[in-house]
């Protein structure tokens, strides 16, 4: 049996949470867990080994009041948009998923793969981690791992505000050329803009549930967050607000 | 002091980057960088240490080694590393000439 949180936060706390949770699912205190939750207000989260000034608009994001947190994830940049994303994230063990991170990627991302389904849309799992509907990207995902505990979060982008996302990152043309895309346009997408209509948040919560449960075989049941995983979110959290670890690099 | 980078796109869309920034033949400054991914971070981590310890031009690229199978990489891997490694040291000699 799975647990299922939903909730909202900070960047700070989100960030924080999850890495919680992957400490205490190393110690095999807590079940394993699928998280889904909105930044509240909009951030930018960066890749463990990414350098923050040249990823992002530093000035545009200070302009429209976006935090930029580093992930203790690899990969590379995203934008959480609080009316139009939503994060999940996976804890667990290589008890359930393989003890090959490639193929991990593309079992946990099937739970994605099956939300679209849901809203009748047909997208694939893209290695190395992203998820892409008629080869536009619409969630990529960044995986951990301590031990034999795993936490993958990713993106599931409904609404996502695409011109703002565009402002905020240094894309290189060659990147967006590496995946045939010209702009950012041909290269990223939304669950509205694939169903020509407005999708809901309560509805994309709705869908995860169904399509990651679908994936992982198994109920999954909504709970609360343990007060010892709060409780260390808490400690780690002052790590996410210090510039020495957001501009490490 | 001389400070070189290099760095390169790869097929998958991702990119790597590194600085090296050396004095008197040692090591003093070295970042890797870019939206791959390596694990386990605890060794990605220590490799970056000793090389910032122990690192000089002539013995970085086997500090690298030593942890061939130690990392692994996703989106990159430890031949593109090694590569640009290379890359700077061959820019830096030209700097020495």
């Amino acid at each position: 049996m799975w647990r299922l949180v939903v909730n909202e936060g900070t960047a700070e706390s989100n960030m924080a949470l999850d890495e919680a949770m992957l400490i205490m699912k190393e110690k095999k205190t807590t079940p394993s867990t699928l998280r889904l939750y909105t930044f509240t207000p909009s951030a930018v989260t960066i890749g463990y080994f990414q350098k923050i000034n040249e990823v992002v608009d530093l000035d545009f994001a200070r302009e429209e009041g976006i935090p930029i947190i580093r992930r203790i994830t690899g990969g590379g940049a995203v934008f959480h948009d609080e009316y139009g994303e939503i994060t999940y994230s996976v804890t667990s063990t290589t008890d359930y998923f393989s003890s090959d991170v490639q193929e991990s990627y593309r079992e946990i991302c099937r739970g994605l793969v099956y939300t679209l389904e849901e809203f009748g849309v047909k997208a694939k799992f893209e290695p190395i981690n992203d998820v892409t509907v008629g080869g536009k990207k619409i969630s990529g995902s960044a995986q951990i791992r301590r031990g034999r505990a795993i936490l993958q979060h990713g993106t599931f982008m409904y609404n996502t505000d695409i011109p703002k996302l565009g402002r905020l990152f240094k894309v290189p043309k060659e990147k967006l050329i590496a995946h045939g895309a010209n702009t950012i346009f041909d290269r990223v997408t939304t669950l509205t803009r694939e169903v020509g209509r407005t999708v809901t948040k309560e509805e994309v919560i709705d869908a995860l549930k169904r399509g990651f449960s679908k994936a992982f075989n198994s109920d999954i049941m909504v709970d609360r967050v343990l007060d010892e995983e709060l409780d260390l979110a808490k400690t780690i959290e002052e790590k996410y607000k210090s510039q020495a670890w957001n501009y490490r690099r | 002091m001389t400070r070189i980078e290099a760095s390169k796109r790869v097929k998958s869309g991702k990119s790597i980057k590194v600085e090296i920034e050396i004095g008197n033949e040692r090591i003093k400054d070295f970042i890797i960088s870019g939206d791959f991914f390596a694990y386990p971070l605890e060794q990605f981590e220590e490799l970056h240490r000793k090389v910032l310890e122990n690192g000089t031009a002539e013995n970085v690229t086997s500090i690298i080694n030593e942890y061939k199978n130690k990392i692994e990489f996703a989106g990159v891997n430890i031949q593109d590393l090694e590569d640009l490694i290379l890359e700077c040291l061959t820019k830096y000699h030209n700097t020495q000439i």
